[in-house]
């Protein structure tokens, strides 16, 4: 074959190549950053995403053997800020799972902070779908202790408000930091990428 | 037009058709940079390279426009300028005589556009499909199409 030609091929090969790139970077990684400095600060993007690219939906085999655990994830469309130790912006992310041995869960989860919940008493959380009156759920946390987790009972009727819903704000107790609240993109809610095989 | 006049001609296409397909991605890219949401995977390189904070700033300021915009233009826009990109610049390395081998190379930057897409629908690919950025990236295609034949009609051949 010409050399020319070999060259032209090259270099088509590295045009497709630099598209294939640009195409990986325009791929939601799910790990946002939206510091912002202010307490509690609106979303960050410009450009809101495509309802339902904020959800991130993941599947993992059960490690006692017992199935597959199914989990869809958001994040806050907010950031808040607490006083040291747990300074710095930071989202809240709910967590719908179905695992095989823990059955449904609601999670939220924030990266620093006590939410003022155990496991035995339990607490309520307000919860508002879109422009509703607020819903009280009665939640717990976590049977390890951890505070930066609650679950939020009464699974069916909260997806099922979910599922009507294109935003929704939980304001949670955190200790010394009063009852902040975070807000939710749930536009787009897939079901059929939260449990494909049901 | 003579032949010297013809090799003239397909010189500056070409430069023409480099610096289109160079702008058309790097608008493409600005648009992903400044209105698109941070957690995309590009802003994970950006933080790797050190300049997230300068690029955050840069949103900042150019980040009210994003209201003015027809959500097409933020969202289903640069992928289709992608394409056109890519188009072009495969045009610029072939051109003329190599009419075949262009196509080839053109139809499989559309191939790989589309199967991207009809991958999100199938949730292969991560990503929401949408019938805008189909739309767009096949007439971005189809406009790459027009705009190569035009630059190669009758007389305009002559290789470089």
């Amino acid at each position: 074959m010409d050399r020319g030609v070999v060259l032209r091929h090259v270099a088509s090969g590295a045009v497709v190549a630099m598209l294939i790139v640009l195409a990986i970077g325009s791929t939601d990684s799910g790990g946002g950053s939206s510091a912002t400095g202010e307490r509690q600060s609106t979303a960050a993007p410009a450009t809101p995403p495509r309802p339902g690219e904020q959800w991130m939906y993941e599947q993992s085999e059960d490690p006692m053997g017992k199935g597959t655990s199914y989990s869809a994830m958001v994040q806050s469309t907010n950031t808040v800020t607490f006083d040291f130790p747990y300074s710095e912006a930071q989202h809240a992310t709910l967590t719908l799972r179905t695992h095989p041995r823990y059955g449904k869960d609601l999670i939220l989860r924030i990266e620093r902070g006590q939410f003022l919940c155990n496991s035995y008493d339990g607490c309520n959380v307000l919860v508002r779908f879109d422009d509703g009156e607020p819903q009280t759920f009665s939640a717990a946390g976590p049977s390890d202790n951890s505070t930066e987790v609650l679950f939020i009972r009464n699974y069916p009727r909260f997806v099922e408000a979910m599922l009507k819903a294109e935003r929704i704000r939980i304001s949670a107790e955190v200790y010394q930091e009063g009852s902040p609240v975070f807000e939710f993109d749930v536009r787009g809610f897939a079901t059929s990428r939260y449990r494909p095989k049901s | 037009m003579s032949r010297c006049q013809a090799a003239e001609a397909g010189r500056q296409a070409i430069i023409m058709f480099r610096i289109v397909s160079l702008a058309s991605m790097t608008i493409g890219g600005s648009i992903y940079i400044l209105w698109r949401q941070d957690s995309l995977t590009v802003f994970a390189w950006l933080k790797t390279l050190g300049v997230f904070k300068l690029v955050r700033n840069v949103r900042g300021v150019f980040g009210g426009v994003a209201t003015a915009l027809p959500e097409w233009v933020s969202l289903s826009l640069p992928q289709g300028l992608w394409v056109f990109s890519g188009c072009m610049a495969v045009h610029s390395i072939w051109r003329c005589p190599y009419r075949w081998q262009q196509r080839l190379w053109m139809f499989l930057i559309l191939c790989l556009s589309v199967s991207g897409e009809l991958g999100q629908a199938t949730g292969l690919v991560p990503g929401v499909f949408d019938l805008w950025d189909l739309a767009i990236v096949f007439i971005a295609f189809l406009v790459a199409q027009l705009l190569t034949a035009m630059d190669v009609g009758p007389g305009r051949c002559w290789r470089v």
